[in-house]
């Protein structure tokens, strides 16, 4: 009696898990975090190869930086191999514009959805960081500075 | 039969209320931090409006502008947690302490080192409480707002060395 009034218990409380854990379902899972990163990863190292071809001092100082991102985003797990975005042909420093806007597309998707607080305080540091390359790079082409409110790599 | 369905019945419902008192204060508080972050980042720029306004920095403007987009983006978040919006700042008195430096300081270059401090300041505040904030959405309403924060910064030192 005792062993079949504990069993009927297990399996409520067995439901009642599933129940709650099916609330949870209700949205679709975000894969996780190593993929989630993985376009922020391929985006750090195409703008560190991009800022290495223009060369110069903000070049150089700009591929470290993006180094320096490829570097922290392998630490915090991001997986290799994410398809790199696409650079436009032209200026080095035009090409690489277009390329800071698509990592911080991938940055501000990763930090809405990444489970670990590390890596969200990562991915929103590069997309500052990105951010300010944006303006250092409008300012040498020549474009002037400030564009929009909530840089998100979809502005001009 | 029908015994056997009210033990039932009784043990999922202690079940479910056992799990909703579990979950109702963990959910309470997160819900807790979260307003008490986004109120503090909704007051920040408030104040870097008024500090701005204050300023007579050029490009100042322009800054305020997005200061102002800021404030009402995080207002939406605010609304949304059902908690007070927060007044416009009208006294230095209630600015934070870097925010002030900035009308404290001397002529134009020491009043432009200021203001990079004070963006430095305002990125950390948003830095610092992203990690209390549950909603995707508003994560990344908060962590563009730091990404214009940082903009401002840059848009500082450029102006600094003409």
């Amino acid at each position: 009696m005792v062993a079949g009034r504990w069993s009927r218990r297990v399996l409520l409380a067995a439901g009642a898990g599933l129940a709650l854990a099916g609330c949870g379902d209700t949205e679709r899972e975000p894969p996780p975090d190593v993929d989630l990163l993985a376009p922020s990863l391929a985006a750090a190292l195409a703008l560190a190869a991009a800022y290495e071809r223009a060369g110069g001092r903000l070049g150089r100082a700009l591929a470290a930086r993006e180094r320096d991102h490829a570097q922290r985003l392998r630490e915090a797990g991001a997986r290799d191999g994410a398809d790199a975005p696409d650079a436009p042909d032209g200026p080095p420093l035009e090409a690489a514009l277009a390329l800071e806007q698509a990592a911080m597309r991938a940055h501000v998707h990763a930090v809405g959805l990444v489970r670990a607080r590390g890596a969200r305080a990562l991915t929103a540091e590069l997309l500052a960081d990105d951010a300010r390359h944006v303006v250092q790079l409008r300012d040498r082409l020549g474009l002037g500075g400030l564009t929009t409110s909530f840089p998100d790599g979809r502005d001009a | 039969m029908r015994e056997r369905l009210s033990r039932r019945e009784a043990l999922a419902a202690g079940l479910a209320g056992a799990a909703a008192l579990a979950i109702a204060p963990a959910a309470a508080g997160a819900a807790s931090a979260e307003g008490d972050a986004l109120t503090a980042l909704m007051r920040a720029e408030l104040d870097a409006m008024f500090v701005y306004r204050e300023s007579r920095l050029d490009g100042a403007a322009a800054i305020i502008e997005q200061d102002l987009a800021h404030a009402r983006a995080i207002a939406t978040h605010v609304e949304a947690l059902a908690l007070p919006l927060q007044r416009p700042a009208d006294d230095r008195a209630d600015l934070p302490p870097e925010g002030l430096a900035v009308l404290e300081a001397g002529g134009g270059a020491a009043r432009r080192q200021a203001a990079m401090a004070y963006e430095r300041s305002l990125i950390a505040g948003c830095a610092q409480r992203l990690a209390q904030l549950e909603d995707p959405n508003t994560v990344r309403t908060v962590a563009t707002v730091m990404a214009g924060h940082a903009q401002h910064l840059v848009l500082h030192e450029l102006m600094s060395r003409r």
